[in-house]
């Protein structure tokens, strides 16, 4: 994980800072141990003649001084006794391509040599060297019985892509899903009207300072409202456990919500587009609030009312998309992400659906005009996030494999 | 001919629609009123507009109604829907 790797990078650099700090003024920094990872044993057939092979091989020969606990037994297969010794090995991981370079590493095996292959190594002997595992290739040379479970089957989750290099597909899935879904809620015209409105107020009061502040203000909370309850939703299924019952009734819920969503495109297909006039009673009082905070109040004691406020119309606007990003929480919890990666992945979530109001804001503070989406758009969210929610249910239903990235 | 524009600020059809019929009448030298939904409430509610917005009411010379137009429009459907009322 991305998010992953650069948070214990910071972290490893803080770290290091400290001991560095506690080194400098006498104390004795706790020594760090030389390597406290398992040695890994790559097993590399090769055949002199070929290209491949060799490029492996140059490859290898690097890689192994940047690694004490990584040992590589080379097998050139010239020699009859490691060519037969091949075929058994690929008779083993039921391999019908006899070929080289064929490399062996714990419970897994790669035959041919790219950028991937090398990345898939790398990422293997880096997994081994955290956990446990069944060297294979000992085992066949000790004749001793290989058993069902020594086989790895942990996927390879990563694709090395031109210009984008080294890409986790897993990751890559929950940052394009995210952005899928956190758009198409962000679409969802529940808690617009009250930006618009804000946007429409703050043009009026001409302070440059204060529309930019009290609009932040606003987009931030409303963020940070979404942002903590999709990470309530998510710490409560840790707390209770992987629940099926739960994923089940979720599943359920997410085939209805969608369904309803069908529902009122189709409704609103046949009716006129434009900005349906509801809860008329709720609508002047936020309004009558907001004209207060941002035409009488000053600037310091509005910033804490338009907080507020944006948490209340928040709160009660979130059974307009709550579907969405609960559907989101629960994809990151199927895919057994760490709590860390969650936190990441939530911020992405909601800056896609924010990113609509924040065009919408950032477009009216710079022109000093107000612009919307036009609701004939907004209308196709319900399609497409209908679609979304009853695909995501049936999947969480029946086949979770599908929104089980990478695995 | 006259257009009475009847929208609010928080309507994004409102600000989607506004321009355009601030455009057809300019073009055709028509007379646009524009009345807030919710600033102007008593004196929309003799034209009853339901519950959609934008509404635009199309009066002749004497203030008599001759048509309306609700919700969201593409220009080419403005200018059809509108052009029956060009003299």
């Amino acid at each position: 994980m991305r998010f992953i790797r650069a948070r214990y990078q910071q972290v490893l650099v803080l770290v290091l800072f400290v001991l560095s700090l506690l080194g400098a003024t006498g104390a004795t920094p706790l020594p760090l141990s030389e390597s406290s990872a398992n040695a890994v044993t790559v097993h590399f057939f090769y055949s002199p003649t070929c290209p491949h092979c060799h490029a492996q091989g140059e490859w290898m020969d690097q890689w192994v001084l940047t690694d004490d606990q990584l040992t590589i037994v080379r097998y050139n297969i010239s020699d009859p006794a490691n060519y037969a010794l091949l075929q058994t090995v690929a008779g083993v991981f039921e391999e019908s391509l006899v070929a080289v370079p064929f490399t062996i590493v714990g419970g897994k095996h790669y035959v041919g040599y790219n950028d991937n292959v090398r990345v898939r190594i790398e990422q293997t002997v880096t997994r081994y060297h955290q956990n446990d595992y069944v060297d294979i290739m000992a085992k066949i040379i000790n004749e001793e019985p290989i058993l069902p479970s020594d086989f790895d089957t942990t996927s390879d989750q990563v694709f090395v892509l031109p210009i984008l290099g080294a890409v986790d597909v897993q990751h890559v899935s929950l940052l394009l899903i995210g952005a899928v879904i956190g758009l198409v809620d962000g679409f969802n015209p529940c808690a617009m009207w009250v930006l618009l409105f804000l946007i429409a107020l703050l043009l009026g009061a001409k302070d440059r300072k204060k529309m930019w502040t009290l609009g932040i203000a606003f987009l931030l909370t409303s963020a940070a409202v979404y942002f903590a309850i999709m990470l309530s939703w998510i710490e409560t299924v840790r707390l209770l456990g992987a629940n099926a019952i739960l994923q089940t009734i979720i599943g359920i819920l997410a085939i209805a919500a969608g369904i309803w969503s069908f529902y009122r495109y189709n409704q609103q297909r046949k009716k006129d587009t434009g900005c349906e006039i509801t809860s008329e009673p709720r609508r002047k009082q936020i309004m009558q609030r907001l004209r207060t905070l941002v035409q009488e109040k000053p600037l310091l004691l509005a910033i804490p009312g338009i907080m507020f406020l944006a948490v209340s119309v928040n709160l009660l606007e979130l059974a307009c998309s709550a579907g969405l990003p609960i559907l989101y929480s629960e994809i990151l919890i199927v895919n057994q992400v760490s709590a860390g990666a969650s936190i990441g992945y939530l911020l992405w979530y909601v800056l896609f659906f924010l990113l609509d109001d924040l065009l919408i804001f950032t477009g009216a503070m710079v022109t000093m005009r107000l612009t919307a989406f036009s609701n004939r758009y907004v209308r196709y969210t319900h399609l497409v996030g209908g679609a979304i929610m009853v695909f995501i249910g049936l999947a969480l239903l029946f086949f979770p494999q599908l929104i089980m990235f990478g695995w | 001919m006259i257009l009475r524009f009847i929208g609010a600020l928080w309507c994004p059809s409102c600000l989607v629609m506004r321009p355009r019929y601030r455009h057809y009448c300019q073009e055709k030298g028509w007379t646009m009123e524009e009345l807030d939904f919710d600033l102007e409430e008593a004196t929309i509610a003799p034209w009853e507009i339901g519950g959609t917005l934008p509404v635009a009411i199309i009066l002749d010379e004497q203030g008599q109604e001759q048509g309306r137009l609700v919700g969201e429009h593409r220009q080419d459907e403005l200018q059809r829907r509108l052009g029956v009322f060009v003299k």
